[in-house]
């Protein structure tokens, strides 16, 4: 994703993060083409599952004809592609097919708790993996590294649900450590978010560990060490900057991770986030719900991939210079 | 030629690519995972042609019985003796993972290489097929798929090779133009070798071979979306069993019969390990050579 | 005067047991400039870490380590941080990766002051790097250090190096990702600072020319000590010899070149990046089958432009080419590259890649079992009858895969052999043999186009040396970048 921006100068910086977000522009906007591609491409006829929706029994011709015409479907494909942008952009996301109400209004009921619990898992894997990692590298081949590559190795093997499901029943539930109550407050998200942080953090771990250890031995590190530079310093002012460039990428990408797996997580939780919103959807076929959700995780994935780039940007003058 | 009697050899006597099998079998972790991975094929394999118990008859009289000789996983709720239902679950986890990697692998290498390789107007119309396919992240682009299609063990595998071919493919072209700067390349087309033989002999191999790796690696995420979207209802339908799936029932059951959760997770767990154990092996071999 | 460094007796034992160096002996006196030279796998490496301190976990010293008065074997790590930087500077080999990309240059050389707690001024490093000949340093040093060109940037490590004027500075192989020229301006650079010098290098040649004293290491041994004078007329040891033999003269031609040529270019223009970098200018090229013409000149000068447009791959943007008919059969032009472990196909057998100009579909149809005995032979005159001929390059060393490489072009009796800087990636005897096989070529009536970057090898080569001057940027900025030796541009396409 980084990289490929080239310019120079002093202007460097700005230009290429306006180049880069000028791509991010495009990329939402090719997202938005299939997800609006959707409602067209899915089976069954449009009018007569809004009408069903409506509560219509018996569903007659004109009536058929009259529906269309309010959902401009008669349009060709362009024109409704950009009725429904335009109706997007103003944050009207349809109606959905099963309780009538706007897809906007339940989008907004739900999304908080989404947002606590995704961004609380996010925020603690992050600490929790840096801790590891400093500690596995600080502790190199002793028993604390032992101890953090084996609990990297299982987090790995275990996928995130299965993880979540055995914590659950067992320590959690099993230990009375804590009600499965779900009020979507920051209090009840606090233990689900750190068992999703404990399980993402192991990958995390496994890559900063490896990217510390190979800084470290890296030649600007051996170079600073024959200066007389402490280790210490070394880790913190040198490895530690040089490491982050590719965890942020890797954080970046699963993020959107996280969001293709919040149905996943919030059932396991009972959580009534976006996710579990999702689920019903599916089961009932309820489009506009489907597209809204895809809609917002598409968005979410290209806002988080164009911030982790911009970071980069800022920190490595690699990516806005060129070689000379 | 006395002169060149004195050199030695600076490289250590390493097989390059030949003998891959015994190398892997030789690396720690590799024979580790090349074990475990065995013994799952063995157990899905034979649990595709025989159970020791019907998979999906029930039996109300055994409901809910612990672990013993004759039920060592235990049975579920309707009776069904969990280590036939996970037998025969095993081919539905592991198989479908491979056919959707298979599937993507060679999706991805043949537009890969056809987009790198041909180039132009063919390139250009390839890559912005993957640029729309990569714009939303993989496991939404297979919800998305899968509320299009419905819920259902086939739909899911199409929803899976949807999200994820455009990925191998970016992979597979990338390697594809690296490969076709090679000198080895370069000097072969010089000395007036045809370009389709130069495609298969030089550069075909080298690309599948590392995305091959690269899709090894990757088994051990797919068995585990393969079981979290059946997990949810939207793959194997019952009263099929897969691992994903039994989770999802034992789990409504969990404070009375806990060992339920075991088996199931514990298998999922096994395989993704054997194949991030195989896939690590991989790259610890092949990296040495990239360098 | 009291040396500045001796060791006695020093050994250095891996945690694996192995020993790659033994018993070495050997002093440096205040301000004069001693050299271990020796071949990959001698144990140069090694020594240059263990002398600093930066020898791994698990590792042993054994031996004395004499530095400022103090034996420093076994020493620990705070100790060390005492006397690295104060007693003793390091240059390392490459200057890029020598530096944290993310900060500027300048935070390099501060960082020799800052990590012993020593305040640093912006001023004095830009004055230091400025008297070590870089120009506008006040300005440039607060850039990255991927802007600055090599040269230069190795200039800002021995500043760095020297920063707290240590008694002595050691370098491992602080030119050999340089150009020779501005290698030996490095060089220079590094003696003016006035320290004692323990320069580590595989480069004969450039070890005679900088030294005061010389140490011959051979399998983590120190075999032989000595002036330039006395190592030259008098070598004691068969490896000296060996390292010696790589600046003996070339084979003489044996063939007088025939009077036609077999390509000319005249007045041959190129450009890159849509016209904005001109890479050639009104360039003239002349080659006779069994001649060998050499083209030299810095990074960016062009020749791997003319190079290409030579094997006929590249067009020019102006000026005339003559082509003899024998250039216009297929295979007439071979390759022989820089990296000889990539020219060959890494998952073939060697003799498969050296066979494969003969199943070309121009060629009369050969059965398999044929094609393998002709590889066998051509790899048998190249001097590698020793090695499997099922083995892959990666189980090859470097010289071996070259020799290869060049078996296979010969296999195949071209017109024109063009080699890419044939030995930047090998050791000085590799290189003679290279050298040799070379004209081994020419003398069997192919013509050579030997593009280098090292003079010396050229000049003793070649029949003809053409010398380029640097390429002119037309528009400097703006994306433009000059033309890096080595580097791929363009390509080939397969398909095309």
């Amino acid at each position: 994703m980084i990289g490929t921006i080239r310019t120079s100068g002093r202007g460097g910086m700005v230009a290429a993060a306006l180049a880069r977000t000028a791509q991010a522009v495009l990329t939402a906007l090719a997202a938005s083409v299939i997800v609006w591609a959707l409602l067209p491409l899915a089976p069954g006829d449009v009018a007569t599952r809004v009408l069903l929706a409506r509560g219509v029994q018996e569903i007659s011709a004109a009536e058929l004809d009259a529906t269309r015409a309010e959902l401009g479907l008669n349009d060709p494909l362009p024109v409704q592609f950009l009725h429904w942008i335009g109706r997007v952009v103003q944050g009207d996301l349809g109606q959905s097919f099963t309780s009538q109400a706007p897809v906007t209004q339940e989008i907004l009921e739900r999304l908080p708790a989404t947002l606590i619990l995704l961004g609380l898992a996010l925020a603690l894997s992050i600490l929790l993996s840096l801790l590891l990692a400093l500690i596995a590298v600080g502790y190199r081949d002793g028993w604390p590294d032992r101890a953090i590559r084996l609990y990297t190795q299982i987090g790995a093997a275990l996928p995130t649900f299965v993880f979540a499901l055995l914590a659950l029943t067992f320590i959690v539930v099993g230990l009375q450590m804590g009600r499965v109550l779900s009020d979507a407050s920051w209090r009840a998200a606090l233990v689900p978010a750190f068992i999703i942080g404990l399980d993402r953090a192991a990958g995390w771990t496994q890559l900063l560990r490896a990217g510390l250890l190979e800084a470290m031995s890296s030649g600007y590190a051996e170079v600073a060490r024959a200066r007389g530079a402490s280790r210490r310093r070394i880790l913190l002012r040198h490895t530690l900057p040089n490491t982050a460039l590719p965890f942020l990428t890797a954080i970046g990408v699963s993020i959107g991770a996280l969001i293709g797996g919040a149905p996943l997580i919030e059932a396991i939780f009972t959580w009534p986030g976006l996710g579990a919103y999702l689920l019903e959807a599916l089961s009932a076929r309820n489009y506009p719900v489907i597209q809204a959700y895809v809609l917002i995780a598409a968005l979410s994935y290209v806002t988080a991939a164009l911030l982790v780039d911009l970071i980069a940007l800022a920190l490595d003058p690699r990516l806005r210079e060129p070689r000379s | 030629m006395s002169l060149f009697d004195l050199t030695r050899p600076e490289a250590p006597p390493l097989a390059g690519d030949r003998h891959v099998l015994s190398r892997l079998w030789r690396h720690p972790s590799g024979r580790a995972g090349l074990l475990a991975g065995l013994a799952l094929m063995l157990f899905a394999l034979v649990g595709a042609v025989w159970t020791p118990h019907p998979p999906d008859r029930p039996d109300y009289a055994r409901a809910l019985h612990a672990p013993s000789l004759s039920h060592p996983f235990g049975t579920d709720a309707t009776g069904r003796d969990l280590l036939s239902r996970a037998m025969d679950g095993a081919h539905r986890s592991i198989g479908s993972a491979l056919v959707v990697l298979g599937a993507v692998f060679l999706i991805g290498l043949l537009v890969g290489t056809t987009a790198g390789l041909a180039g132009g107007p063919t390139d250009m119309a390839l890559m912005r097929l993957t640029d729309i396919a990569m714009t939303l992240p993989g496991l939404v682009l297979a919800f998305a798929v899968l509320g299009l299609l419905g819920p259902g063990f086939v739909n899911l595998l199409i929803a899976l090779i949807i999200a994820d071919w455009a990925w191998y493919a970016r992979l597979a072209r990338s390697l594809s133009l690296d490969a076709r700067q090679r000198p080895h390349v370069i000097a072969a087309r010089m000395a007036g070798i045809p370009p389709w033989r130069i495609v298969w002999g030089h550069i075909l191999p080298g690309v599948a071979l590392r995305l091959g790796i690269v899709a090894s690696l990757a088994l051990g995420g797919m068995i585990g979306a393969i079981s979290g979207f059946s997990f949810l209802g939207l793959g194997v339908q019952p009263p099929r069993a897969e691992w994903g799936a039994l989770l999802a029932e034992s789990r409504l059951y969990f404070s009375l019969a806990p060992w339920l959760l075991v088996a199931p997770a514990g298998l999922i767990f096994l395989s993704v390990l054997s194949a991030n154990l195989i896939g690590n092996a991989l790259r610890d071999l092949a990296s040495p050579k990239e360098a | 005067m009291q040396p500045v460094l001796t060791c006695k007796g020093l050994s250095v034992a891996y945690a694996t047991g192995a020993r790659p160096v033994r018993d070495i002996s050997f002093s440096v006196a205040p301000g004069e400039c001693f050299a271990l030279v020796g071949g990959s796998g001698a144990g140069k490496s090694t020594i240059a870490r263990a002398l600093i301190g930066l020898h791994g976990r698990g590792t042993r010293i054994g031996g004395e380590l004499w530095l400022g008065g103090r034996d420093m074997a076994g020493a620990g790590p705070e100790a060390w941080r005492g006397v690295r930087g104060r007693q003793i500077g390091f240059i390392a080999q490459n200057p890029w990766s020598g530096c944290d990309p993310l900060r500027p240059v300048r935070d390099h050389v501060a960082e020799a002051w800052r990590c012993h707690a020593l305040p640093a001024s912006w001023t004095e490093i830009a004055a230091r790097l400025d008297r070590l000949g870089v120009a506008g340093a006040a300005t440039r040093m607060a850039q990255a250090p991927h802007t600055w060109s090599g040269g230069m940037l190795q200039r800002a490590s021995i500043a760095a190096a020297g920063a707290l004027a240590p008694p002595l500075v050691i370098a491992d192989e602080p030119s050999s990702a340089l150009d020779a020229d501005r290698a030996q301006s490095v060089l220079d650079v590094l003696r003016a600072l006035g320290s004692a010098v323990l320069l580590i290098s595989h480069d004969i040649g450039l070890v005679l020319r900088n030294a005061d004293r010389i140490g011959i290491l051979h399998d983590g041994r120190l075999i032989e000590q000595g002036t330039p004078d006395t190592l030259r007329r008098n070598p004691q040891h068969a490896q000296t010899r060996r390292l010696l033999a790589a600046l003996d003269p070339m084979p003489p031609r044996r063939t007088a070149p025939l009077p036609t040529p077999l390509l000319r270019l005249d007045g041959i223009s190129a450009s890159y990046d849509r016209g904005r970098v001109r890479a050639l200018e009104a360039t003239h090229l002349g080659i006779a089958a069994g001649e060998i013409v050499g083209l030299q000149g810095p990074s960016g000068c062009g020749k791997s432009t003319l190079l290409r447009i030579a094997m006929g791959v590249e067009r020019p943007a102006g000026g005339r080419i003559w082509r003899a008919a024998a250039l216009d059969r297929p295979a007439a032009v071979l390759p022989v590259f820089q990296d000889p472990v990539a020219s060959l196909v890494p998952h073939w057998p060697i003799w498969r890649s050296v066979a494969e100009p003969l199943s070309a579909p121009h060629l009369p149809r050969l059965s398999r079992g044929a094609r393998r005995e002709r590889a066998l032979s051509a790899l048998a005159t190249v001097g590698l009858h020793g090695i499997d001929p099922e083995a892959r390059p990666a189980e090859l060393s470097v010289g071996q895969c070259q020799r290869a490489a060049i078996a296979r072009a010969t296999l195949a009796r071209p017109a024109l052999i063009v080699a890419d800087e044939p030995t930047s990636a090998l050791d000085g005897p590799s290189s003679w043999q290279v050298g040799r096989l070379l004209r081994e070529a020419a003398d069997a009536g192919t013509a050579v186009l030997v593009v280098s970057h090292d003079t010396a090898f050229l000049t003793r080569l070649a029949d003809r040396v053409i010398a380029m001057a640097p390429g002119r940027t037309l528009t400097p900025g703006k994306g433009a970048r000059p033309h890096r030796a080595g580097e791929p541009a363009g390509g080939i396409a397969v398909g095309a």
